[in-house]
C-alpha cells in the first residue's frame, strides 16, 4: 500500500472513531445518562466529601439506563429534597451508597420513610455517601454534632465498611491505628477544570456512570477456570489484634462523636441476604469465616457491651422473603436495599425510638 | 478468557492477529498458521492448562489414526473398520470419562440405592465439539472422503479458537482446506469490516439482550421445587430464559464467525432466525445448524435415517434427538429435553405423512397465513416447553414450572420475582418482537451490508469508506466490551456443554 493511501486510510479510521463518539454523545444529551453526582471542592466548614450543594442529580444504572430517579442535592451536598438548618437536632442517618440511596425515590429511604412510622414526626437527616465507611461515620458523625446536634443517629453497617476502612479514597476517613479516635481524613482533591468538564460529557457519564467502567478492570488476567468450574476456594481468616483494637474504639468513640447518650445511637446491620435467599445461615453459605463479616460480628458484640442500641437486618430480611414477599435487593446486579429493605429497617428504627408507639 | 472480556478484546486478540499477518507476512503461511494454532491453545489453557494436554493428546492419536484408517483402507482386510471403531470408541470411551462418569454413577446410586462414591472429574471445556469434529474427520477418513490431511491444518482446523469453546461445530472440509488458501493470509479491509460487524452484533446480543433478561430466568428456574410460582411469572421466566439462550447461543456464533473472518477464515452459520420456525423440523434446520447437520449425517444417516421404514425412521429421530439431549449435559433433563424434541418430530413426521395421505395441499391467501402463525405459535410453545427441562435444575423443578404455566399450581406473583419491573417487561416485550420478526445477522451484514459494500467496490475512496466503518465498529466493540464488564462475569450457556 502507498504511504498516501495508508495516511488517508488511517485518517479515515481515525474520522469513524471521532464521529461515533459524536454521534453518541448527541444521542446521550437526550437521554437520563446518570448525571449530577459530582464532587465538590474542598470546604473548610466541611472538609470530608460531599456532591456540589444546591444543584440536582439525575440517576441511572446498566446500558439501558433502568431505574430512573431525580433528586436534589442539598445545601450541605447530600442527597436529600430538603436543606439542613445548624442547630436543629432530629435523627441523623449515616452510611454509605446504601444510606445515600439514589438508586431509589427519597421517600422510599430509611431517612426519607422513618417518619412514616414515628407518632410525632422528627427532623430526618440524611448523611450517607457512596464510598463512606465505617471511619467515615465516626469522622462525619463529629462533623454533625457540630452543626446538626441530632437528638438520635442511626449507622447502616454493611460488609466490608470495616476492611475497605483501611483504604480510603480523598475526602474520605480512614483507619489511624494510632491516633484517638482512631481515623485521619485524607484531604478532598482540588479537581481541575479539565476533569470537571469531563465529567460533563455525556459519553463519559455514561462509560463511568452507567456502565461502572474502571479503565483498571476492564482488562483482568485472572484465569477462568476458578469461575468456569464455579469453585469457591475457602481461605479462613481472623481478626487481628489491630483490628479488634479498632473496633472496640469504634463502638467506644461512636456516641462521643456524635454528642449522644449511647443508647441513642442505633446501628443497623445489614445481612448476608444470598444466605436467607439460600435457606442458609451465612456461615453455611460462605464456608469458612471472612474477615469482612467477623468484623460486623465482633461490632455487633461490642455495640451491645457499649450500650448502643443493634438492629439486626437478619431475621427481619428472613421473614419477609419466607412470607414470599421477594427479595429485598435492589435487582439481581445491584445489592443495595430495595424500597421495602429500607422500609423494613425504617419501621425498626422506628420501633426503638418510639416503642410506645407500637 | 471470554469473547466479552477486556483480555480477550484488548489483549488476546489484537496481538494474534498481528502476529498472525506479520508471521504471514515475514515468515510465511506455515508460520502464520502454527502461530494461530499455538495462540487457540494458549486460549484454550487460559481457562486450564492441564487440560491442553488432553486436547493435545486427543488431536495427536485422532490424526495418528486417521493417517492409519487411510492406508488400511487400501488393504481391503476390514482393518480399516476395525481401526475406525476403535478409534470412535476411544472417543467417546474419554467423553463418557470426562462428561458422563458422575452422571452414570449418581444413576447407578439413585437406582441400587448404593452409597457410590462419585469421581469429581472436571469438564473439559468444549470436549463435545472436539470429540465430534474428529469423529466426523475418522469417519470421512474412512469413506474417502478426506483429501486435505496437513498435520498443522488438521491441528488448526480442531483448535482454531474461534469455534473450539461452543462452536459451531466444524467439518474438516470446510475448513482444512481454507487453511491452504494465500489470501486468508493478507490483511483485507473488507473482511475486517464483515467480520466486526457480526462481532458487534455478536457482543450486542450477547451483553445487551441475553445478559439483560437473565435475572429473571435465573431467579424462576432458581426458585426450586418447593416454591410455586404464579402463572405470570412462570410464563414470564420461561420467556426470558427463552430469548437468553437464543440471543446467547447466537450472539456466540455471530461472534465467532466475526472473529474468524478477521483472519480471513469463514465459519458457517450456526442460527437462522430459528422462532421463525413454522413447524418442528424446520426449527431444527434454523437451530444450532451445525449440530443438527452433524447429527444428521454421522447419527441419524448411519442409523438408517428414512430409508427402513416409517416406523423404523421413527425410531432413528427418536435415538438421534435423545442421544443429542444428553450430549448437552450429564443430566436426565437434557434426556427429557431431547425425548421430547424427539416426539415432537415424529408427531410433526406422522402429520405430514398423513397430510399427504389425504391429499391436503398447502392453503393458499390469508387461510395459509393463519396456519403458518399458527404454526409458528405452535412450534415456539413446544420450544418453551422444552427449555424448561433444558433449564431447570432438576426434573421436579421443570414440572413444577410447568405446572405454574399452565394453571395447575399456583404461587408467588410476578411483583415478587427479583429483576421484575414494568420496564423488565417491556425490554422482554421487545426483545421477543426482535427474535420473531426481525432480520437476523446474517442477512444484515452478508445479505444488505456486503450488497451495499459492493456497490461501491471498487470506486473512488473504497478503503476510507472501509476504515471509517471499521473504526465506527471498533468503538462499538469497545463500548460493549465495557458494558459486558460492568457486569459480574456471565459465561455462555454452551460453555457447560
Amino acid at each position: 500500500m502507498k504511504p498516501s493511501a495508508l495516511l488517508t486510510r488511517t485518517t479515515a479510521f481515525v474520522a469513524g472513531i471521532a464521529g461515533t463518539l459524536l454521534l453518541l454523545e448527541l444521542i446521550l444529551r437526550v437521554l437520563p445518562v446518570l448525571s449530577g453526582t459530582y464532587a465538590a471542592d474542598p470546604r473548610a466548614s466541611w472538609p470530608v466529601h460531599t456532591m456540589i450543594p444546591d444543584t440536582s442529580y439525575t440517576y441511572s444504572t446498566g446500558w439501558n439506563l433502568q431505574n430512573i430517579h431525580r433528586g436534589r442535592i442539598n445545601n450541605v451536598g447530600y442527597a436529600a429534597p430538603e436543606d439542613y438548618e445548624p442547630g436543629r437536632g432530629g435523627i441523623a442517618v449515616f452510611g454509605d451508597s446504601y444510606v445515600e440511596s439514589l438508586m431509589n425515590a427519597y421517600p422510599d429511604t430509611l431517612q426519607g420513610s422513618l417518619n412514616d412510622y414515628l407518632k410525632t414526626p422528627h427532623k430526618v437527616l440524611n448523611f450517607g455517601m457512596s464510598g463512606a465507611e465505617m471511619p467515615d461515620y465516626l469522622g462525619t458523625a463529629a462533623l454533625v454534632r457540630e452543626e446538626f446536634a441530632p437528638e438520635w443517629a442511626v449507622f447502616v453497617i454493611t460488609l466490608g465498611d470495616f476492611t475497605r476502612g483501611f483504604s480510603a479514597s480523598p475526602g474520605y476517613f480512614e483507619w489511624r491505628h494510632d491516633r484517638s479516635p482512631p481515623i485521619v481524613l485524607k484531604p478532598e482533591l482540588h479537581r481541575s477544570e479539565l476533569s470537571k468538564w469531563l465529567r460533563t460529557v455525556a459519553v463519559i457519564r455514561y462509560l463511568r456512570g452507567n456502565l461502572s467502567m474502571r479503565p483498571g478492570e476492564l482488562i483482568r488476567l485472572q484465569r477462568g477456570s476458578d469461575t468456569a468450574a464455579g469453585t469457591t476456594r475457602c481461605v479462613p481468616e481472623v481478626l487481628s489484634k489491630e483490628d479488634e483494637e479498632l473496633l472496640a474504639a469504634f463502638a467506644h468513640e461512636l456516641p462521643r462523636a456524635a454528642g449522644l447518650a449511647p443508647e441513642r445511637v442505633i446501628l443497623i446491620f445489614d445481612s448476608d441476604r444470598k444466605a436467607i435467599y439460600a435457606g442458609l445461615t451465612s456461615a453455611e453459605r460462605l464456608g469458612c469465616p471472612q474477615r469482612a463479616t467477623l468484623a460486623n460480628d465482633r461490632l455487633k458484640e461490642l455495640a451491645a457491651q457499649n450500650g448502643l442500641r443493634v438492629i439486626d437486618s437478619e431475621p427481619v430480611f428472613r421473614r419477609h422473603f419466607d412470607a414470599g414477599l421477594g427479595p429485598v435487593d435492589r435487582s439481581p446486579i445491584d445489592a443495595h436495599w430495595n424500597p421495602a429493605a429500607h422500609r423494613l429497617m425504617a419501621q425498626e428504627v422506628a420501633r426503638v425510638i418510639d416503642p410506645a408507639h407500637f | 478468557m471470554l469473547f466479552t472480556s477486556g483480555e480477550f478484546l484488548f489483549v488476546f486478540l489484537p496481538v494474534t492477529l498481528l502476529v498472525f499477518f506479520a508471521a504471514a507476512r515475514f515468515l510465511g503461511k506455515g508460520a502464520a498458521a502454527a502461530w494461530l494454532t499455538l495462540a487457540s491453545l494458549a486460549f484454550y489453557g487460559y481457562w486450564r492448562i492441564e487440560h491442553t494436554v488432553l486436547l493435545l493428546a486427543s488431536i495427536a492419536f485422532n490424526y495418528c489414526f486417521g493417517e492409519w484408517i487411510l492406508r488400511a483402507r487400501h488393504r481391503a482386510d476390514g482393518s480399516a473398520r476395525t481401526l475406525l471403531a476403535v478409534a470412535v470408541a476411544a472417543n467417546l470411551a474419554a467423553l463418557a470419562y470426562f462428561k458422563y462418569a458422575d452422571f452414570f454413577l449418581r444413576t447407578a446410586a439413585d437406582l441400587s440405592g448404593a452409597n457410590v462414591p462419585l469421581l469429581g472429574v472436571v469438564l473439559p471445556l468444549g470436549i463435545s465439539f472436539f470429540t465430534f469434529t474428529q469423529i466426523a474427520y475418522l469417519v470421512d477418513v474412512h469413506a474417502g472422503k478426506v483429501i486435505e490431511r496437513n498435520p498443522l491444518h488438521y491441528a488448526l482446523f480442531v483448535t482454531y479458537f474461534p469455534h473450539l469453546i461452543a462452536g459451531p461445530v466444524l467439518h474438516h472440509a470446510e475448513m482444512m482446506p481454507q487453511f491452504r488458501l494465500a489470501e486468508i493470509y493478507r490483511p483485507q479491509l473488507r473482511k475486517f469490516a464483515v467480520g466486526l460487524s457480526f462481532l458487534f452484533v455478536g457482543l450486542a446480543k450477547k451483553v445487551l439482550i441475553a445478559d439483560t433478561v437473565a435475572p429473571i430466568a435465573n431467579t424462576v428456574f432458581g426458585a426450586g421445587p418447593d416454591v410455586a410460582l404464579s402463572a405470570s411469572a412462570a410464563w414470564l421466566g420461561v420467556t426470558a430464559y427463552t430469548l437468553q439462550i437464543y440471543f446467547d447461543f447466537s450472539g456466540y456464533s455471530d461472534m465467532a464467525v466475526g472473529l474468524s473472518l478477521l483472519f480471513g477464515v469463514r465459519l458457517p452459520y450456526n442460527f437462522n432466525s430459528p422462532y421463525k420456525a413454522w413447524n418442528i423440523t424446520e426449527f431444527w434446520r434454523r437451530w444450532h445448524m451445525t449440530l443438527s447437520r452433524f447429527l444428521r449425517d454421522y447419527l441419524y444417516v448411519p442409523l438408517g435415517g428414512n430409508r427402513r421404514g416409517r416406523a423404523r425412521r421413527y425410531v432413528n429421530l427418536m435415538l438421534t434427538m435423545l442421544l443429542g439431549g444428553l450430549w448437552h449435559g450429564a443430566s436426565w433433563t437434557f434426556v427429557v429435553w431431547g425425548g421430547l424434541h424427539g416426539a415432537y418430530l415424529v408427531v410433526n413426521h406422522g402429520w405430514q405423512f398423513l397430510r399427504e395421505k389425504l391429499g391436503w395441499g398447502p392453503v393458499a391467501g390469508v387461510g395459509g397465513w393463519l396456519a403458518r402463525g399458527a404454526g409458528v405459535a405452535l412450534t415456539l410453545l413446544c420450544v418453551m416447553v422444552g427449555w424448561v427441562y433444558f433449564r431447570a435444575p432438576d426434573i421436579a423443578s421443570a414440572n413444577g414450572i410447568l405446572e405454574s404455566m399452565f394453571g395447575i399450581a399456583d404461587g408467588l406473583p410476578l411483583s415478587s420475582l427479583a429483576g421484575y419491573s414494568q420496564g423488565a417487561l417491556l425490554w422482554i416485550v421487545g426483545f421477543s418482537l426482535i427474535a420473531l420478526f426481525s432480520r437476523n445477522s446474517q442477512e444484515l451484514i452478508d445479505g444488505h451490508l456486503t450488497r451495499w459494500l459492493d456497490r461501491r467496490a471498487p470506486g473512488a475512496y473504497y478503503g476510507e469508506l472501509l476504515a471509517v466503518k471499521v473504526g465506527a465498529l471498533c468503538v462499538g466493540v469497545v463500548l460493549m466490551a465495557i458494558a459486558a464488564a460492568s457486569r459480574t462475569v456471565a459465561e455462555f450457556i454452551y460453555f457447560n456443554f
